[in-house]
């Protein structure tokens, strides 16, 4: 079997690239052929057969025939939302994430949600397979009937768990996290609930180092520096893996995440990781708190007993590392009784492909927002996107005069 | 988590929930209430509506206690959070026992606030006793004592429940709180071996369990104002084990105390067969991946 796996971008830090990357390799060594289209890269994922694909139907079509695959999985948009117009005999396979709750975003929440209500409405029901990476995205995305396939942990280099020596015994406690800290995302990541959890601790004199270590730029690292946290901009997966090791804790202050891959590696390398019950937390960590002042508590313990950290630390490295595995990933993955379905029509419906000419030049608009705009324009790229989408969808299920109709509510309003 | 996929569908741990909502409750800023200064002694801390067949001798045990507690040298408040009685003779109760019982009138009955209020705003001592206006001290308030020795004896254990037994006085109301370790309600707590005939002595007079019952549940006040009281996100069940496996989770274990013959009629304030399925979802995310790992 060939399996093309298609996703916006295979970059380092980002988690959907890893989880690509990771998927990929594992079923590679399961004797499958395995190629990853999209629309950027880095050099970060050597000996993966990623290749520059315009997202468009024909691109995809193009680049699946040229690979022979028999599945194409999309992990991101623009890709799943081409899923349904792929011609036979593809198996399309929509693979979720998921996106961050629409309500966490000032300036464009609401075409985060049309987006969503668009893969709810017009891709989940039109592909071959829905797969989500968690209980709570199959949840999140309103498809409960989504096969629910976890990441794994074992990326990550296993060093075991901490011995119970005495390192750092008297020393203060290393509380840090991992976080991608663009402006864009810093109130969903949960970097100012970081901050304040930082406050807490020295308001009440803890004897607790706070470190935070992530993606972005000098600026974006500012506010944590200005509280006397250290930072660590950027750093290599050696560092990075270096860092979550050295830690006594590991937070995650993130007010959604599909999975947490930085949680999860976290325990992974043997450190216990705390995280807030949002997102997929439930599922990624046995320590879940409601607030700032609940996690307060618990470094307050942990600041006393180091043997607790210890102990938490290793039963959490055992945790990830039965229950979250590649291997067992793409074992199930390969298992699924996949196979293409065709959608029943009416018998004088036209042709999915053949749709009218005002959505068919609506999709080309939409397309070619991709293709042209550079990476840079993404912000643009999903307000445009989010548009057209919403007139495609409306053209599709109202027709002209419907979506004129629409319209006229939505400039009203 | 793969249990999560062969849960009761109840039992689905986001439900009918947002991310949103629980994005909202991550966010809150509530204030830490002011540490208190408390003194050595046992605050007794109990919900009441009417019942005076419940209410009345309950606290007339209590107060005639108090002799006994000065005697070891310890503090003993009694504080009643009424939700609302209308019951003539809990009133002239109340009036009756207004020098000796400490009465909050006008709460809003939900389990964890009213508690939290109890305690946070006016419990003075060292150690608190969440009790049911349902349990009967047969053999007097000795059991309590046995409590708080073995708190005193136990420094790694925060909080400490009884043996207790239906009205019958041989059927097994509560002898702990343990969890389902595998099946549809993987996770969930349970009474085990609850409704069945079981001698006292079946139990050791001092054992470690990993939950005991909110109807009677000491707990150290230090403790409790550390990890923030009953968690209010719970209507109506499981705040007593989340309450335990907070402290569990701070290193410090629950004691299950055989002191004799306690009596719970459980669900004499409570209608029978209520069940809180949101509040057992709730109760999913926040701890079955820990009870899971941690256990």
């Amino acid at each position: 079997m060939t399996i093309l796996f298609t996703t916006q971008r295979m970059m380092r830090g980002f988690g959907v690239s890893v989880v690509v990357a990771e998927l990929a390799r594992h079923i590679a060594r399961r004797g499958h052929r395995i190629a990853v289209g999209c629309l950027e890269r880095d050099d970060s994922f050597p000996g993966i057969d990623i290749r520059i694909v315009p997202p468009t139907v024909h691109g995809v079509a193009k680049l699946a025939e040229e690979v022979d695959a028999t599945v194409v999985a999309a992990h991101t948009s623009p890709f799943l939302e081409l899923l349904p117009d792929l011609p036979s005999p593809y198996i399309r396979v929509a693979w979720e994430h998921g996106d961050p709750t629409p309500e966490l975003f000032q300036a464009d929440g609401e075409l985060r949600r049309i987006i969503a209500d668009h893969k709810r409405h017009a891709v989940y029901p039109a592909v071959d397979a829905v797969i989500a990476i968690s209980h709570f995205i199959a949840h999140d995305i309103g498809w409960p009937d989504a096969i629910v396939l976890p990441n794994g942990c074992n990326h990550v280099e296993d060093r075991g768990p901490k011995p119970q020596c005495l390192e750092n015994q008297g020393a203060p406690l290393r509380v840090g996290t991992l976080m991608r800290l663009g402006a864009g995302e810093a109130h969903y990541k949960g970097g100012g609930l970081f901050l304040g959890l930082a406050r807490l601790a020295r308001a009440e004199g803890l004897d607790l180092r706070f470190t935070v270590m992530g993606r972005g730029a000098a600026e974006d690292a500012a506010a944590f520096q200005a509280e006397g946290l250290e930072t660590h901009l950027n750093a290599s997966d050696a560092a990075r893996a270096d860092f979550l090791r050295g830690l006594d804790v590991f937070v995650s202050s993130s007010l959604w995440e599909g999975c947490n891959l930085p949680l999860i590696e976290a325990q992974a390398l043997g450190t216990p990781a705390m995280a807030f019950d949002t997102g997929a937390h439930p599922e990624a960590t046995p320590l879940i708190f409601a607030d700032a002042p609940a996690m307060l508590a618990q470094l307050r313990a942990y600041a006393a007993d180091r043997t607790l950290v210890r102990d938490h630390g290793a039963r959490a490295y055992r945790f990830v590392r039965t229950a979250m595995r590649w291997e067992d990933t793409a074992d199930r993955f390969l298992a699924l009784p996949l196979k293409r379905q065709e959608f029943h029509r009416p018998a004088n419906a036209k042709p999915r492909t053949h749709a009218g000419l005002s959505y068919r030049l609506l999709r080309a608009i939409w397309q070619g927002c991709w293709r042209i705009l550079p990476a840079s324009f993404t912000p643009l790229r999903y307000r445009l996107a989010g548009h057209v989408a919403w007139l495609a969808h409306s053209l599709r299920a109202n027709g002209a005069r419907g979506t004129l109709i629409a319209l006229r509510h939505r400039w009203r309003s | 988590m793969r249990h999560w996929q062969h849960l009761d569908s109840r039992l689905a741990p986001y439900g009918e929930t947002r991310n949103h909502d629980r994005a909202c409750v991550a966010m809150r800023q509530d204030k830490p209430p002011a540490v208190r200064t408390r003194s050595p002694g046992l605050s007794v801390a109990i919900l009441n509506l009417d019942k005076p067949e419940l209410i009345v001798p309950l606290a007339r045990a209590l107060v005639a206690a108090a002799e006994g507690f000065e005697a070891r040298g310890l503090g003993l408040q009694i504080l009643i959070g009424d939700t609302g009685s209308r019951d003539a003779a809990v009133r002239a109760f109340y009036d009756e026992a207004a020098d000796r019982v400490e009465v909050i009138r006008d709460l809003r009955y939900q389990f964890s606030r009213c508690n939290n209020v109890l305690f946070f705003e006016h419990a003075r001592h060292d150690t608190v006793l969440f009790l049911n206006n349902d349990v009967v001290l047969r053999e007097g308030v000795a059991p309590l004592f046995a409590m708080l020795e073995a708190l005193a004896a136990t420094p790694e254990a925060g909080i400490a429940g009884l043996v207790m037994q239906f009205a019958d006085a041989t059927t097994l109301q509560h002898g702990g709180i343990d969890f389902f370790r595998d099946g549809a309600f993987q996770g969930l707590p349970h009474h085990p071996d609850a409704g069945t005939r079981r001698a006292l002595d079946f139990f050791p007079p001092v054992s470690s369990v990993p939950a005991v019952t909110g109807a009677c549940l000491m707990i150290r006040s230090s403790l409790f104002e550390a990890i923030g009281g009953f968690e209010e996100g719970y209507e109506a069940e499981c705040q007593d084990v989340d309450l335990c496996l907070k402290a569990r989770r701070t290193g410090l274990s629950t004691l299950l105390i055989q002191a004799g013959t306690v009596l719970h009629l459980e669900n004499a304030t409570r209608p029978k067969g209520e069940e809180n399925w949101a509040d057992r979802r709730l109760f999913m995310r926040r701890w079955s991946a820990f009870v899971e790992a941690m256990l």
